[in-house]
This record gives C-alpha cells, sequence and structure tokens, in this order.
C-alpha cells in the first residue's frame, strides 16, 4: 500500500503541470481584382482550298490561333472580330470576304461561334480556338504572302 | 486656372478609382467617374502577362466601338516587359453631354509576324458624370 502511494506520488510528479492555453485569432484578409486576361498561345495559319477560292484556317494543313481567357468575374464577354481587309498581301490581291469563328473549352464551352456573337463567360480559365476564312467573291488566289488579324476581345 | 482646375478634378477621379494590379491584361474593368469639369480622368492598369515583351497601345471607344480621337492616353503606346504592369492616365471629353460611356482597350499583338494574328483586346466600361 505505502508502495502504491510512492508510486502515484512519483508518476504525479512526473506529469507536467498543464499552463493555461491561450488562443487567439489572426485575420486574413485579401481581395481579387475583378479583371480579364488574355493570353495569346498561337497564332493561326491559313491554307488555299482546291479551288483556291478561299483561304482558311480550316483546310488541310491550316491551323487555327489559340488563346486563353481568364477571368475572374462573371459579367464579361468575348467575340472574335474577323478583319474587314488584309494586313499585308500582294499588291494586284482582290477583296476577300473574311469570316471567324471561334471554339470555348474549359471553364466556358460553346462550337462554331460566329465571331462577332459575343459569348458570356463565368469566371474561370477558358481555351479559345479561333478560325479564319477568306472567300474571294470571284476569281482565285493569286501567289504571295496573305496576312489578317482577327481582334479578340474580352469585355 | 481653368487648366489647374481641369487637373485637380481629374486627380480627384483617380483617386477615387480601385488602384493596384497584379499580372492582368487590365484593371478595373468597370468604374463610374466623377468630374466638375468637361473631361473626366481613368488610371487604368495594362500588364503584360507573357514571357517576353510587348508592345501596347491604349484607346479609347464609344459605345459603337468608333474611337475617340480626342480622348487622351498618357502613355497611349508603349513597350511592357514580361509579367510587368504599369498605370495609364486617360482624359475623356464629355463633348458637351452630362453623361458619357466609353470604352477604354488594351490592345496587343504579341505575335507579329505570322500569317493569322492574333489581337488581344480587353476592354473596360467605363461611365463619365459631370456634377
Amino acid at each position: 500500500m505505502k508502495n502504491a502511494r510512492k508510486t502515484i506520488v512519483a508518476v504525479a510528479a512526473l506529469v507536467p503541470a498543464h499552463a493555461f492555453a491561450a488562443t487567439g485569432n489572426i485575420p486574413f484578409n485579401g481581395s481579387v481584382t475583378d479583371t480579364c486576361m488574355i493570353t495569346v498561345g498561337n497564332p493561326g495559319t491559313i491554307m488555299p482550298n482546291a479551288g483556291y477560292t478561299a483561304l482558311s484556317s480550316k483546310e488541310s494543313g491550316g491551323v487555327a490561333g489559340t488563346a486563353q481567357i481568364l477571368t475572374t468575374g462573371n459579367a464579361y464577354a468575348v467575340t472574335a472580330e474577323a478583319p474587314s481587309s488584309w494586313t499585308s498581301a500582294p499588291t494586284s490581291a482582290a477583296a476577300a470576304t473574311f469570316a471567324a469563328e471561334y471554339d470555348l473549352s474549359g471553364a466556358n464551352t460553346a462550337s462554331n461561334v460566329a465571331g462577332g456573337t459575343g459569348t458570356t463567360l463565368a469566371h474561370g480559365t477558358t481555351d479559345v480556338s479561333v478560325d479564319l476564312t477568306a472567300t474571294l467573291p470571284s476569281g482565285t488566289y493569286e501567289s504571295g504572302t496573305y496576312a489578317a488579324t482577327v481582334v479578340l476581345r474580352c469585355e | 486656372m481653368k487648366s489647374v482646375f481641369k487637373f485637380a478634378t481629374g486627380v480627384f477621379a483617380l483617386v477615387l478609382l480601385p488602384c493596384g494590379a497584379m499580372a492582368q491584361s487590365m484593371s478595373p474593368m468597370r468604374a463610374e467617374v466623377q468630374s466638375f469639369t468637361d473631361s473626366f480622368a481613368v488610371r487604368v492598369y495594362p500588364a503584360n502577362p507573357y514571357q517576353h515583351r510587348i508592345r501596347i497601345e491604349v484607346k479609347v471607344y464609344d459605345q459603337h466601338f468608333n474611337e475617340i480621337r480626342d480622348a487622351v492616353a498618357s502613355p497611349s503606346v508603349f513597350t511592357l516587359g514580361s509579367r510587368f504592369a504599369r498605370p495609364v492616365t486617360v482624359m475623356v471629353p464629355f463633348d458637351g453631354e452630362q453623361r458619357r460611356k466609353v470604352r477604354i482597350c488594351t490592345e496587343s499583338v504579341p505575335f507579329p509576324g505570322q500569317t493569322t494574328r492574333i489581337k488581344a483586346q480587353v476592354c473596360g466600361k467605363f461611365l463619365g458624370k459631370r456634377l
């Protein structure tokens, strides 16, 4: 019995005395700016069709232009405005009719949307694929280098 | 005296706007500005998210996307380093109106010299009110 008491006293002595715990809250605040960021990935490539009446990124060998749009708000819309003329072309090149289309994937999805039609974006990261077609009203394309610019707009 | 007053009003309007933007293409994207004079001022922060320097233009358009030639962006054309942002001050005349809605757009062609270029255009919508 005496030994048992000694053991209890010894154990009690070994147990660390607990300090009274104090707690405090550290607040953190932050804000995210409401914005839209466009990151152009790759410019596109347009190639002639079999009849040389159109140059398009949808033709064999053509490549769609790509971009990524990051929005932090839900009130933005995207459009892909087709050009009205060539940025550069052979001097004798005829005027072409331009049409742009875009596809969305990721945070927002859409397919084959006419460039001038706006699509409202939910916040997040959206991949955009842009196609351009330049059709001649008559005749065929002559040899040379053609360049045009599509305006990818987030507003 | 008039120009001093105009400048003071511009500064007042700038103070009302949220400032400071991280690596975003442009911020703020929406704002309402009040001014005592015949023009109002907006400060925007274009940013370059790319790994290389890009040439940026800041342009002002009306609601129908016609460029407002007498609006002044300072600077309107500049080169911005990778992952860098800088402030641009835009002065927009009311053009005789009490309110004017404008779009202020940051534009860049990050990969010039390609056959099909994509011009990135990020446009904020701003409303100026004359007091």
